[in-house]
């Protein structure tokens, strides 16, 4: 059989569809409630899903992705909250949108408009990842895929944090939390301390969940305070006219291309694309001033550049193993442990895996849209579960959920510590993300190293090192280096922000702008 | 001003958008201590990596099990300490993408990661045989564990401290221990 026929016949299987309507619940759960990160979830499900098969596996995972970009929209719009951060930008004008009694119209545009943008992502995933796979594998070996690693990391420091020196700092402890375990080239244990427990090195799982799930536990236990929006209830009408479809499509085609480019880049995800998507369809529209006041552009801008992400992310995960997101990060980790190893030969080898994966995020997103078209007023219902329940049952089930990748406690007390780090670096400002990517990289980055070490004194200096590493290298230096010399030069109250923020000075600007009309209209409208 | 949902039984009435009593201050305070622990840390990193043994010696221009940590450590140390000096020298970064700890907050915290360990501690038991039965821990304590989180975090009505931790321990117990064939 060929590949496409080998992935098609993997989807048929009835642990598969009940994978994917797992996936559906979990991931449209954690969407509607705010806090809930995709990530936190993904994590959270990885546990489960260690015993399944990986397309199995994936079914779940994925699913949660997708759903999770559906539900997070709903909090966005009735509450002003964003579900995730992917839909920070969906407030800008879903909210006032809710407030002006569209509500329900709001819901229906960003349903659709996000599923148009993963379908457009997935024909770039389904087209680019085996060619990008296929040069990967042929022109990387170890110097470019150490640069590349380096490549990863750096770009995830230099988004997520808004502190260069603390991301490198995070990065830095990542990495260092590699190194414990046994070294494979020599059999010599690295600060494993005699302890049976660390001869293969923290289990991923655990730290993820510690850092993504209890650590977001943990913060919202210190910071929660009564929420301070009602739920919109009133909905009107759900469809749009003629007219606001036609109004519609400018704004899909440019944030669209947006969200497309934005995804490719490592480690940047659907909150960057949303906010440039949402500025750059302001720039072209007709009706510029409408934008933060409950504009259907505006919706439609933010919601498909965000969703326009998902399959530049997944490109770049699978085809160079470098996380598009911190969702895909964690995607690696499970995968890794099913026994495939996302990178240049994962589709060389097993390109029908190309064909499953967007089999399951066409599915998905198809249930995603069903279900978001139907469920809108028991959605509502959802957002007034109260709190008790919703942290009680997120650390009973990280809790089971990281017992049940090894049975044994010795993991659940990992995930615990790795909480308490994760909440208290929250705090002081240092970033999860280059963390796990420098736990996940971090022995990849050692190994290719050392083979680049080793074959340098038999050969020229670039010979062995190409110019496509020397340019990943050079690109490493300048994502850390230019938001010093950004902020530097910048004035002092723009200081402490991160790369996306710095890059978006324009963007930020009109966004205040849009946020203080929104609250503006907030203080003066009678709640619904 | 608008009612709010309640999360804990209680009605709450607040203002729309209070941004400036939910955000974090900048702290000076935070920062030095911060960039103090992270440069500790990877100087006992660094010191614990140059201690590691190896069993022998690799070739020339090979890295052995020492090289990469070591790498790590002298440029963490470096780091730390840069990070260090700007605490002091440069105004604390905002932190306005945080939220202020809330009164009742810290408790909330510690209490839970109390009752976790308390809770851990009592699992890795297992079993015990009581009245020449094997009973299994995990479904006697689990729902005690969460009935003290739901008061920790607020809930008063008795129908939620009984119906949501048995419902979520039988459903545990059933995923898990039947179907996954977790041992719990």
């Amino acid at each position: 059989m060929n590949a496409f026929a080998d992935g098609i016949a993997s989807l048929l299987d009835l642990q598969v569809l009940l994978g994917l309507l797992l996936g559906l619940a979990l991931g449209f759960l954690v969407g509607a409630f705010p806090g809930i990160t995709a990530t936190m979830a993904v994590a959270l499900a990885a546990g489960f899903t260690l015993t399944l098969e990986p397309v199995q596996g994936l079914a779940v995972l994925l699913t949660i992705y997708v759903a999770a970009n559906f539900g997070d929209r709903v909090p966005s719009i009735l509450v002003n909250t964003p579900g995730t951060p992917a839909s920070i930008a969906t407030t800008l004008d879903g909210y006032p949108m809710a407030k002006q009694g569209k509500a329900g119209l709001a819901l229906t545009v960003s349903a659709i408009v996000s599923a148009i943008g993963i379908l457009a992502s997935l024909v770039i995933f389904a087209a680019f990842a085996i060619p990008i796979a296929t040069i990967a594998r042929d022109y990387f070996k170890s110097p470019e895929l150490f640069a590349l690693v380096i490549f990863g990391l750096t770009i995830m420091i230099s988004i997520s944090s808004k502190s260069i020196l603390k991301g490198v700092l995070a990065g830095v402890f990542g990495l260092a939390l590699g190194t414990v375990g046994v070294f494979p080239a020599t059999g010599d244990q690295r600060l494993t301390f005699g302890s049976l427990d660390l001869w293969d090195g923290f289990n991923f799982i655990a730290v993820i969940i510690g850092l993504f799930g209890i650590a977001e536990l943990f913060d919202q236990l210190l910071t929660h305070h009564a929420s301070k929006i009602k739920p919109i209830s009133s909905l009107g009408r759900y469809w749009p006219t003629r007219a606001e479809v036609k109004r519609m499509g400018r704004p899909l085609g440019v944030s669209g291309l947006v969200g497309l480019i934005v995804g490719l880049i490592p480690a940047a995800g659907g909150d960057i694309a949303g906010l440039i998507g949402w500025d750059r369809a302001k720039r072209i529209s007709k009706h510029p001033e409408e934008f933060g006041k409950g504009s259907i552009e505006g919706i439609t801008a933010s919601d498909t550049a965000s969703s326009a992400t998902l399959g530049g992310s997944l490109t770049t995960t699978m085809a160079l193993g470098v996380p598009g997101d911190s969702v895909m990060a964690v995607m690696i980790g499970s995968m890794i442990i099913w026994g495939i190893t996302p990178g240049p030969d994962l589709f060389t080898s097993r390109p029908d895996l190309v064909v499953s994966i967007t089999g399951i995020m066409l599915v998905a997103t198809i249930l995603s849209l069903g279900l978001s078209l139907v469920r809108m007023k028991g959605m509502v219902k959802l957002l007034d579960v109260p709190q008790h329940y919703i942290w009680s049952a997120i650390l009973i089930f990280c809790i089971i959920g990281t017992y049940a990748t090894t049975n044994s406690f010795y993991t659940v007390g990992t995930m615990l510590v790795f909480g308490v780090i994760g909440v208290i670096m929250k705090r002081t400002g240092f970033p999860a993300g280059p963390v796990v990517l420098g736990l996940l990289l971090g022995p990849l980055a050692e190994e290719n190293l050392s083979r680049t070490l080793s074959i340098l004194p038999t050969k020229p200096f670039l010979e062995v090192v190409s110019p496509i590493a020397i340019a990943l290298l050079a690109l490493s230096a300048l994502s850390l280096l230019l938001p010093i010399i950004r902020r530097a030069r910048g004035p002092k109250g723009e200081r402490g922000k991160t790369l996306a923020q710095s890059i978006l000075d324009a963007e930020v600007t009109d966004i205040d702008a849009a946020k203080n009309d929104t609250r503006a209209s907030a203080s003066t409208t009678p709640e619904k | 001003m608008t009612e709010t949902r309640s999360e804990t039984g209680d009605e709450a009435v607040v203002s729309d958008t209070a941004d400036a009593d939910i955000v974090a201050q900048p702290s000076r305070r935070l920062e030095i201590v911060a960039a103090a622990v992270a440069l500790v840390f990877m100087a006992v990193y660094l010191v614990l990596v140059l201690q590691i043994d190896l069993r022998r010696e690799t070739g020339a221009g090979q890295i052995d099990a020492r090289s990469w940590p070591t790498m790590l450590g002298v440029l963490g140390v470096v780091i730390a300490a840069w990070r260090l000096v700007y605490a002091f020298v440069r105004p604390p970064a905002d932190r306005d993408d945080l939220e202020r700890l809330q009164k009742g907050g810290m408790r909330r915290l510690i209490s839970t990661i109390v009752l976790t360990v308390v809770y851990l501690a009592l699992w890795q038991v297992r079993s015990i045989v009581a009245f020449g039965y094997n009973i299994e821990l995990f479904v006697f304590i689990t729902p005690f564990f969460l009935f003290a989180l739901l008061y920790v975090y607020g809930a008063r009505s008795w129908k939620t401290f009984v119906l949501f931790p048995v419902i979520t321990t039988a459903f545990i117990y059933v995923l898990f221990g039947m179907l996954l064939r977790i041992p719990l």
